[in-house]
């Protein structure tokens, strides 16, 4: 198990590489440039080639590429070409508000989302199936800004229970990590109950059952380990988009979090900014998907004993 | 001394084109100790049966509308689901086709054995883990000790069989229900599998139902053998007698078509026409558009069963 480890690790190194490379020269061909966005539209072509020369955008694009990776190699991100900031910095103190959001909408999505799963294959094809599963479906259907402006109508607006934007204690989080997360819920019980279904069906039940045991060991000792073999691995691949969903929620909500880093630092090419955001959520990416496939390894033994 | 006897068994399954009356009122018996082959082309109602016995069935769509199914003297029917499932595993066990779905892939053979062992606590045993020792050993598993540790995709298919069947008798069941042992498996391996089930047959004095298409294996190991077609029983006898004077039209096509006894039945286009659907089966006899002696009576009445004496009966007009 260790060794894979090690070698997946090795072999993501390249597709870290990668993204970050071909975000570079995405954001090296689209239109509109930092200096325009400092200096503003009237500068002289000198105040640009000089302002240009110091942010090093003058030279060939793969030059700036190997530049900032050696940078990144030591450990320096850069500084932002707007605030001045260290990139480290400002990312610093929003990766933990991101963390926060993403990981509590995932954790209760997880939480609510495969027991009903459960609960809906259990009772298949029954009302209380139907009912669930059509509750998740609408929930799967919508967008998540959608729940964000109609959770902040109803329990802001409306009964103003909640505040309706900022980040200055646990009630903040409820809205942004609720509009994150009910879509999350629907795809999820939705998941869940088709595996369950699945296995159910599979042979191995019907021998549990003629061994004697009761419905409800079958169903915990027998389905459900093998039901939640694929879940596992879809929660992890989905995280990394969980994090990149939230850029919308974050701005709605205004949540210091990457996401609405992220949102201003693209209207405004702060290309180091960009950068090492997307560095992340390239390394963030690969890792989830390693621990997904480790938690597989450790629930199947088809992938971890040879 | 009869061990389990069904009687006027009928189940249906509810199905998209209607109403399936997949057994329509069967009929046998078996003996403490004994074999009996079930044979039938596909589709005639051979799984169904054993899955009924043990009360299997899944409901819906299928459900068990009349008859009995009598085991050491009580009606499986009437029991509760708790009482059905001390029985199943402990005193009836079955078998499938394919061992390779049949194991679940998270759990080792040994726990899987286990777990058989611990609910129903066979006498005899000095601890669960000497009873799953013992029950790999008694199929001839070499060095069961460490093979117990095994996951079911570290064993070969006929192995994984054997595994199953250790399984399936740690706890010695008094009847075990086999649905196609050796049909998936190389048939290197199939001669060593019924071999295994049959010593511990002898050993535990455990009465065998053999589901099967091979008449060479129902000719091998079967005491008695069922003939079932779409849904009915149309003869049962002794193995030889059966071989040697079939009486049914079903029976003599079947063994006419075949010059030697080891051919799988399904092989074989040897009676013409097809397995009627079980939504409009044919009336009367299910068997008379395929048979060539049949009489008018055969499209409208339903045959019942005739004993033509030492335990061989058949259902057919002919010897009304
Ligand atoms: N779960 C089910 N739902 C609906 N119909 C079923 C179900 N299980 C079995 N049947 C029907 O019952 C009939 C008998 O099936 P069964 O599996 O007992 O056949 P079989 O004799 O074992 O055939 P084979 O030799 O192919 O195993 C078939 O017509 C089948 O379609
Ligand atoms: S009852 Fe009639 S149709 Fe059926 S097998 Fe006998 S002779 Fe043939
Ligand atoms: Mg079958």
């Amino acid at each position: 198990m260790l060794r894979y480890i090690t070698k997946r690790l090795i072999f993501s190194i390249p597709i870290v590489l990668g993204v970050t490379l071909i975000a570079f020269l995405i954001l090296y061909l689209t239109p509109g440039d930092p200096v325009t966005n400092l200096l503003g539209s009237r500068a002289t072509p000198e105040a640009r080639a000089e302002l240009s020369e110091k942010l090093g955008l003058d030279q060939p694009v793969l030059v700036q590429y190997g530049r900032w990776l050696g940078n990144v190699l030591h450990g320096d991100l850069g500084t932002s070409i707007l605030t001045k900031q260290p990139v480290s910095e400002a990312i610093g103190s929003r990766l933990s508000y991101t963390l926060k959001l993403t990981l509590t909408a995932f954790l209760s999505s997880v939480l609510i989302g495969i027991p009903v799963g459960i609960f809906a294959a259990a009772k298949q094809n029954t009302a209380a199936d139907h009912i669930s599963m059509g509750i998740a479906m609408f929930f799967y259907s919508m967008p998540d800004f959608w729940f964000g402006l109609m959770l902040i109508l109803v329990f802001s607006l409306t009964l103003q229970w909640l505040p309706v934007s900022g980040a200055y204690g646990p009630k903040y989080l409820i809205l942004p990590a609720l509009a994150l997360g009910l879509p999350k819920i629907g795809s999820i019980a939705r998941l869940m109950r088709a595996e369950t279904l699945e296995v159910m069906r599979e042979e191995y039940s019907l021998t549990a059952r003629a061994k004697g045991i009761s419905e409800w060991l079958i169903m915990f000792k027998h389905v459900l380990r093998n039901a939640a073999i694929p879940v596992m691995v879809m929660l992890f691949l989905a995280l990394p988009w969980l994090i990149s969903g939230a850029v919308v929620i974050e701005t709605i909500f205004a949540w210091p979090g990457m996401g609405q880093l992220m949102y201003q630092a693209i209207l405004r090419k702060d290309f180091p900014v960009i950068q090492a955001l997307l560095l992340i959520i390239a390394i963030l990416t690969v890792l989830f998907n390693l621990l997904g496939d480790v938690v597989a390894g450790l629930l199947d033994p088809r992938i971890r004993v040879k | 001394m009869t061990l389990l006897e069904i009687k006027n068994l009928h189940l249906q399954f509810q199905s998209d084109e209607g109403l399936a009356l997949v057994l329509d009122g069967i009929n046998f018996d078996i003996k403490k100790g004994e074999t009996l082959g079930l044979v039938g082309e596909s589709g005639c109602g051979k799984s169904v049966t054993g899955l009924s016995v043990l009360r299997l069935i899944p409901t819906p769509p299928g459900e068990i509308t009349e008859g009995e199914i009598i085991f050491e003297g009580e009606n499986l029917l009437e029991k509760s689901a708790k009482e059905m499932q001390n029985i199943r595993g402990g005193r009836i066990a079955m078998i499938f086709q394919d061992p390779m779905v049949s194991l679940n892939p998270v759990y080792t053979i040994g726990d899987q054995i286990a777990e058989a062992i611990d609910l129903h606590q066979p006498k005899g045993i000095t601890s669960t883990w000497d009873g799953v020792v013992e029950a790999l050993d008694s199929v001839q598993i070499a060095d069961p000790e460490s093979r117990a540790h095994n996951y079911p995709h570290q064993f070969s298919g006929g192995m994984r069989q054997r595994g199953m069947i250790a399984m399936m008798l740690s706890c010695r069941p008094s009847l075990l229900i086999a649905d196609e042992p050796t049909t998936a498996l190389d048939v290197t391996v199939q001669a060593q599998v019924l071999q295994v089930i049959a010593d511990l047959q002898k050993e535990l004095g455990m009465a065998v139902i053999l589901i099967t298409h091979n008449l060479g294996v129902v000719a091998e190991s079967c005491d008695r053998v069922a003939v079932m077609y779409a849904g009915t029983i149309a003869e049962i006898a002794d193995v030889e007698k059966l071989f040697e004077n079939p009486k049914h039209p079903y029976t003599r096509g079947l063994l006419g078509a075949i010059p030697r006894a080891d051919r799988d039945m399904n092989d074989l286009a040897i009676i013409e026409g097809s397995v009627p659907n079980h939504v409009n089966p044919p009336k009367g006899c299910r068997f008379h558009p395929r048979c060539k002696e049949a009489m008018d009576i055969c499209r409208i009445e339903k045959p019942t069963d005739v004993d033509l004496g030492e335990d061989h009966i058949v259902a057919c007009h002919l010897y009304g």
